[in-house]
Order: C-alpha cells, then structure tokens, then sequence
C-alpha cells in the first residue's frame, strides 16, 4: 500500500498523479505506521495541533500543476477522528494521524477509487508565518507559498496593494530622500517625469531625456544600484528587468558621476 | 385589521422598514400578502437563485429599488471558480419588461455584462442610481452607456470591481445637460479618465456630496476639483503623489480648509507621508477614514495623522499602524464604532504587526465599538476574554490569526474560551469569523451562546462532525454558514437537513462530504440545490462516474423556489 502510494507519487508526469501527487514526494520521509487507534488516544490534542504544520518542501513542486495554488507542496497532517461515529468511517472521512508529513490511507480497498482525489485534497498549509511549527527534518521551511484563498483578504484588493516595489530615491544635494514604486510606472520615461515632479524644484527633464536643474545648468545623472550592489546607469537594460533588479535610485550631479566611473572601473 | 380600507393598511406597513419584517407581513392574510406586495418598493434578494426574475418583477410590480447578491462569500477569496454564475443579465431583463419604472439597482458579486449596462440605461427612464460591489465581466464601454443614457442619474457607485479599461472617454459621456449627480465613485478603475471632462461635471453637479476618484487623478486635478465642490461630505482621493512645495500642493491645502462638510476620506495612493498634513484641517471633523490602500505610511505617520481624528467613528487601516498606533487609536477615538486592520504583508513572514495586545488596547479604549476585521499574527485567550468583557456590543467580529490553525502562543492552547468569551458576551452577535487552533468545543459554545448569530465563517477548525452538528442545532437565526477545510463530513451534512431551508446557504469546501452525502442531501431536501463545483483543471480528469465515496472538493448548498438552475457551467453538477 504505501509503496503503491510512492510509486504514484514519483509519477510527476502523468496527468492524475500529479495532481495527486502533492507532496508524495515525501516519501523520502519516514513514513509512520498507519492509523492505529492506540498510538492516536493521547496525542489527539497535539496532533491537532500539529495538523496545520509547515510542510516539507517538496523538490518537484515547480513540475506540479497544483504550484499555482498551493505553491510549495506538503501535506496536510490530518487528524484522525476516532472519535466520530461509524458513519463518518463510512463517508471516507477516515483520516489519520502520522508522526511525520505523510498520510497512508487506513483501509487501502475503500479508498481505491477516491484515493487521488483524496491526497489531491490534502491541503498544503505552506504558509510561513512566525512561530509556526518549522519543518522536522532540519529543511528550511516551505516559503512564502499561500494556501488558495488564505488569509482571506479580496483579491481586488491584493492586487492593488501588491506593489512590493517601493525604492528609495535620492537626489545629490537635496535634504531628504523619497519613495517611488516601480511597477506603477510603465517605462523609464514615466519613471523620470514622476520623479521629476517629486523635486521638481530641482530640476526638469529636457529634450533629450537628460535631467538638468534649470536654474544652476547642473545635469543629474539617473543611476541606479542594483541587486548586486553595484551602481549603473538607468536605461540600458529593458524596464521589466529594472524594476527586479534595482534597489535605489540615486541622481547623481553629472561632475560626480564621472569621477565615481574612475572609481568604479577598479573595483 | 382587514376591516381597514387597503390605503390604511399600507400606510401602517410604510413603517416598516426592515424586509424581513415585510416578509412576515404579508403571510398573514391573503389582503395583507396584496396590499404589501402591491406597495413594496424596496425588494432584496441575498441569492440570485433562490427565486426566479420574474416571478420577483409579477409579486412587486411596484418595486423601485433592486438589491442582488450572486456568488457565495468565498468567491471573494478565489475559492470560487471563475464562470461559476450569477448573471445579472436575466434580472435586468426581467425588470425592464415588469418593472420599467426601476430606479435603483444594487448588485454583489455578480457578473455584469456590457449588454446588460447597455440594456439597463435604455430600459429605465426613471433610473437614478447604479451601485456595483465586487462584480466583473463589464467594461468602461459599459459605463459609457449608462452616462449617455441615464438622463437624471444620481449616483454610480463602483466599488471593487473587476472592470477592463476601453478607453478613457465613458466620462465624457455624461452629456453637459447632466447636473444631476449626487454620488460618483470610480476609484476601482484601473485606467485613465478624462480629467477635463470630469472637472467640468464635478462643477456642474452641484448637489454633489461624494466623489471617489481612482489612482489616474492628480493632485492638481484634485484641487481643482475641490475649489468646487466645498460642499463635498465623502471623498476618495486619486493619486497623492505630490511635491509638498508644488503649488498644487498649496492649492490642495487650501480646499481643504474649504471644505467644512467632508466627514470621510478615503484612497490616498502613493501618498508620500508629509503630505498627509494636508488633511490636519479636515481631521477633527472626520467620522470615516480608509488608509486600507496607503502602505506607504507608517505607523508613526499614521498616529500622527489619527490623533487629529477624534470623532472617528469608522477606520480602516494596514497593520503597519502596529499595536502602538492602536493604542493612540484607542485614546483618541472615543466614538469608534468600527475597525478594520488589514495585512500589509500577507506572503512573507515579516515583522509581527498587530497582536493581540493592539486588540485589547481597542477594546479598554473604544467602548462602542460593534463592528471588527482584524488581520493579526496571534491571539491569545486571555486577549479575547478581556474584549469581550471590554466589548459587549459586537454585531461583527472577525478575526483573522494569518497562520492557519494557531493556538493561543503564551498557553499553547486551542482558542475556544477566547471565542467562547465572546459569543457569550456578545449577546447582539450577527456575524462572526473564526480562525486559530480551534476544536469542536468553540463550536458548542457557539451553538448555545450566539442566538442572534447569522452568518458564520469557518476555516480549518474543529475535530470531528460534532462541531458543526452543535452550529446547526444551536443557532436558530444562522442563515450563512461557510465552512473551509474542516474535519466535518456527511453525518454532520444530514444530521439536520431542515435547517438547510431555514438558511439562505451552506458553503462546505475542503472538507469531508462525499458525493453520497450530497447525493442523498439532494434527495431528501427537493427545495434545496445542491451544487457540487469541481475544479475546472480537475474536471477532464473525473472518472465518468464518481464514486458515492469521492469526496466533494467544494459543495454549495441553497435553498430556492427556482429548482436547479439552467446557467450552470460543465463543472458545477446540480443534484
């Protein structure tokens, strides 16, 4: 039964078991014996508890369909319900209670039929969140992989407030620095202009892109530092690839630019 | 009292006010059931499904506001899949053939086509208000029709809608003779609109008392705006992105000190944080105030602003206003009724923003506060005790602990005496969410403390069957019970399949009911649909003929007068 249950698991191509498989890929896992009831009287409350665990991350997830909901796979540790009636053993509610992330099923026949739609139902509480139970196996736990529709907030309102990518702007001789997000813009030239209406009285964007503080005739430089720390010149790489890769922003006088280039070609 | 003339008798029932009250009143009598049904006005219908469109039009030829609600409450969190139904279409048709003299519809969660827009700005002479909650399916073509058409309209209230943008000129629409316009709200739209004409119908309506304006909107639209409406009572800011020296900024500064009447602000997009001192003016003054779309504010920026805010009677916030910012909530807003704290950072682990010290800060501050939402990290027993004692006079309370299934952190235990304590406490109780480590014992109290308890919202709680047997056995005035990924199977689904009919819907996703058990719900209870929706990836995937023991993903159950609907897609299978 449970090496049927791997078996399946390690199918991540076909159709039904990929869908199945969530999270069968622990079976690298050691698997506790199935539902007995005595090794469940007592440690009810506590695997309750742990019923909502992290999962374990799974390294086929990015192959499993179900990645668009559920992200990282895991299993649900279920809670057996030794204490409903006959009825619910009956209506296949029969769960149980595993020491580690796996759920082999009780009775193995009545399950046959319904077995993939079972495990394709356990959910996969990846959630991250603090003071949750991490993982047992020394994993880093699963990240940031939301459960479909949890915490239930609209996605209307999700998708408004998504923007992640706040970034500092500095601007040289100015006294404070402000904050722009990336993804409301859709290019560099709106990028500039929003900018430049932020210290407009600094400066103003002219014909040929370049920002030139009108009163003193100084130009400004639009650089930007990216993921690796370095300092680069806005423009070059196409806007999607910016807006992941930059940090902060930062308008250097042009005079300056020019001994940072010195600079910065040693490095 | 049948021996009253009918005028008499339908004077007595305009003071009823409540539907369910007119409902009640018109079982009485044959004369009764006429003389209501003849001077109803206002008609609400909480399922699209539960009784057909034209049998509503024939009972209340009278009506003159429609109120529809479509898709179960979940479908807000995606649980829901996407061409599931609720058409709006089929109702407005209903009503432009029965009821012409239609002049407010109100629709929630439903699809709405721009045929439907179309047909209803032609359909209805006399309509004067169009309010959307969280619809989809339309676009500003849509719009367009309704401003062209719509001679008289008074308020388009758009909120939270899905809407695709065609195009910028829908606004233009509204022909210059319009100056009816009372209430305009936009600020779902995700495109641009056309400033100049918005400008020129903001001025020219001058009873207008509540504009919202979406993010495409500036701060020097906005100035311009206010310097002619200095009557305005709600406004949703567009962008606020602005220089503080900017002489808009200025301008800004200055309509707002105009304008004496505004009680509610909301938007504030992109606000940068020392430009929300433009509002100090109208602070005092203000009863509700939204900052649910403002990230970019702190927690210091936002106490700042709320100290200013004592007659508050409504805030909704991000949770980056921290425990400490709802501690000066608490002794500045003596008024507050209701509170929202929203996630600002729902995918990544991040700080901890809100607790449950926030929480009781609230609670020993803002004694009448009856309507709660609250997104935090944890939640103590003792916390929820003390609200409960500090707050007895909830009508709403959700509670949103972000980890799914977490107990109390200083005990280690479920939180059913939390909950306990407030259905207890909270005599007045019509809506409450759980979430935490919960057992079937949260439920027992629930059952026998929370008699006014109508709708309640379930996720990943309780043990066994007996949790939800003790819900429907014990709260006699539930009419929504939506359920997620819970333990609960098909005895407790047909323990007490009467209620099911003194309910507006059951919603069970995730959980334990079999197909068997819908199956045999559906055979016992004819007057209930009894909708089974499968996972459109999964559907390819089903055998031809599931198993009675297949276990059933995500089941709607509602009464209705309708049978089973003709609109269903391939993956919803009515039984």
């Amino acid at each position: 039964m449970e090496e049927k249950r791997e078996m399946e698991g390690d199918e991540g191509n076909s159709a039904k078991s990929q869908v199945a498989g969530i999270g069968y890929e622990e079976t690298k896992l050691k698997l506790a014996p199935p539902c007995s009831s005595a090794s469940r009287a007592g440690t009810e409350h506590h695997d309750r508890k742990r019923r909502r665990d992290l999962s374990v991350e799974s390294p086929e997830d990015p192959q499993n369909p179900r990645q668009r909901n559920g992200g990282t796979e895991g299993v649900r540790e279920i809670e057996g319900d030794e204490e409903s009636s006959a009825e619910s053993q009956v209506s296949g509610s029969g769960y149980e209670e595993t020491e580690l992330k796996l759920a082999p099923p009780c009775s193995a026949a009545s399950r046959a039929g319904t077995e993939h739609h079972d495990r394709k139902r356990r959910r996969d509480l990846s959630v991250e969140s603090l003071g949750s139970q991490a993982s047992r196996h020394g994993k880093p736990p699963a990240a940031k992989a939301p459960v479909v529709g949890w915490p239930p907030v609209r996605s209307y309102w999700k998708n408004t407030l998504r923007s992640r990518t706040f970034v500092k702007v500095a601007v040289d001789g100015t006294p404070y620095l402000r904050k722009v997000d990336l993804e409301t813009y859709g290019g560099y030239r709106e990028l500039l202009t929003a900018v430049q209406a932020m210290f407009s009285s600094c400066f103003t964007i002219d014909n040929g892109n370049r920002l030139v503080d009108l009163v003193k005739g100084t130009e400004y430089l639009p650089t930007y530092e990216d993921k690796d720390g370095d300092w680069m010149l806005i423009g070059d790489v196409p806007w999607k690839m910016f807006v992941s890769s930059c940090k902060r922003l930062r308008l250097m006088k042009s005079s300056e630019a020019v001994n940072l280039d010195a600079t910065s070609s040693s490095s | 009292m049948t021996y009253f003339p009918e005028e008499v008798v339908e004077h007595i029932f305009d003071f009823l006010s409540s539907h369910r009250d007119r409902n009640i009143v018109s079982t009485v009598c044959k004369a009764w059931y006429r003389v209501e049904r003849l001077s109803r006005r206002i008609v609400f219908v909480g399922n699209c499904y539960a009784v057909r469109p034209g049998r509503v039009m024939a009972r209340f030829p009278g009506m003159k506001c429609l109120s529809v609600k479509g898709k179960p409450h979940f479908a807000d969190f995606n649980l829901v899949p996407h061409d599931w139904g609720g058409f709006a279409l089929p109702w407005i048709e209903a009503a432009a053939r029965g009821c012409p003299g239609l002049e407010e519809l109100r629709l929630k969660r439903m699809v709405v086509s721009d045929e439907s827009l179309e047909l209803l700005a032609r359909s209805f002479p006399n309509f004067k208000a169009l309010v959307l909650v969280s619809c989809e399916g339309f676009t500003t073509d849509g719009l367009a029709a309704i401003a062209t058409h719509c001679r008289g309209l008074r308020e388009l209230d758009l909120q939270e809608n899905e809407v695709e943008d065609h195009g910028r000129q829908w606004l233009s629409c509204f022909p210059d003779s319009c100056t009816s316009l009372e209430s305009l709200n936009f600020a779902c739209l995700k495109g641009e609109v056309n400033a100049g004409a918005l400008e020129r119908l903001v001025a020219r309506c001058v009873n207008l008392r509540s504009l919202k304006l979406n993010r495409a909107i500036s701060v020097e639209s906005l100035a311009r705006m206010l310097a002619r409406t200095p009557h305005l009572v709600e406004l949703g800011t567009g962008s606020f992105t602005v220089e503080h020296r900017a002489e808009a900024y200025q301008r800004l500064i200055h309509a707002f000190r105009k304008c004496k009447s505004l009680k509610s602000l909301s938007g504030f997009w992109d606000v940068a944080p020392r430009c929300l001192q433009s509002i100090y003016s109208i602070c005092p003054n203000l009863t509700v105030l939204n900052l649910s779309y403002a990230p970019a504010i702190q927690g210091a920026d936002l106490v700042k602003l709320i100290r200013h805010c004592f007659k508050l009677q409504k805030l909704w916030v991000l949770d980056c206003i921290r425990d400490k910012g709802l501690a000066v909530v608490a002794s500045t807003c003596q008024e507050l009724q209701e509170l929202r704290v929203f996630p600002s950072d729902i995918y990544g682990t991040g700080t901890a923003a809100v607790t449950e010290e926030g929480l009781v800060a609230i609670s020993s501050g803002c004694s009448k506060l009856n309507s709660l939402l609250y997104f935090c990290h944890q939640m103590t027993n003792a916390a929820l005790i003390t609200v409960a004692k500090n707050c007895p006079h909830f009508t709403r309370f959700r509670l949103c602990i972000l980890d799914p299934g977490k107990p109390d952190p200083d005990t280690n235990q479920p939180l059913d005496e939390g909950f306990g304590a407030i259905v207890r406490s909270c005599k007045d109780l019509r809506r409450l969410s759980l979430s935490g480590l919960l057992t079937d014992k949260v439920f027992l109290y629930i059952g026998e403390y929370a008699a006014r308890l109508e709708m309640l919202s379930i996720a990943f709680a309780g043990d066994s069957d007996k949790g939800m047997v003790y819900v429907l056995n014990g709260c006699k005035n539930l009419r929504k019970l939506e359920i997620r990924d819970s333990p609960f199977g098909d005895a407790a689904l047909l323990e007490n399949v009467g209620k099911y009919e003194t309910m507006r819907s059951l919603w069970m996703s995730s959980c334990d009911v079999t197909l068997g058990g819908c199956k045999a719900l559906a055979a016992k209870m004819p007057r209930l649909n009894v909708e089974v929706i499968n996972d459109r990836d999964e559907s390819d995937e089903m055998e031809e003929n599931p198993s009675d023991m297949h276990k059933v993903e995500k089941m709607y159950v509602y009464r209705t007068l309708a049978g089973a609907r003709n609109d269903a897609p391939e993956f919803v299978e009515i039984l």
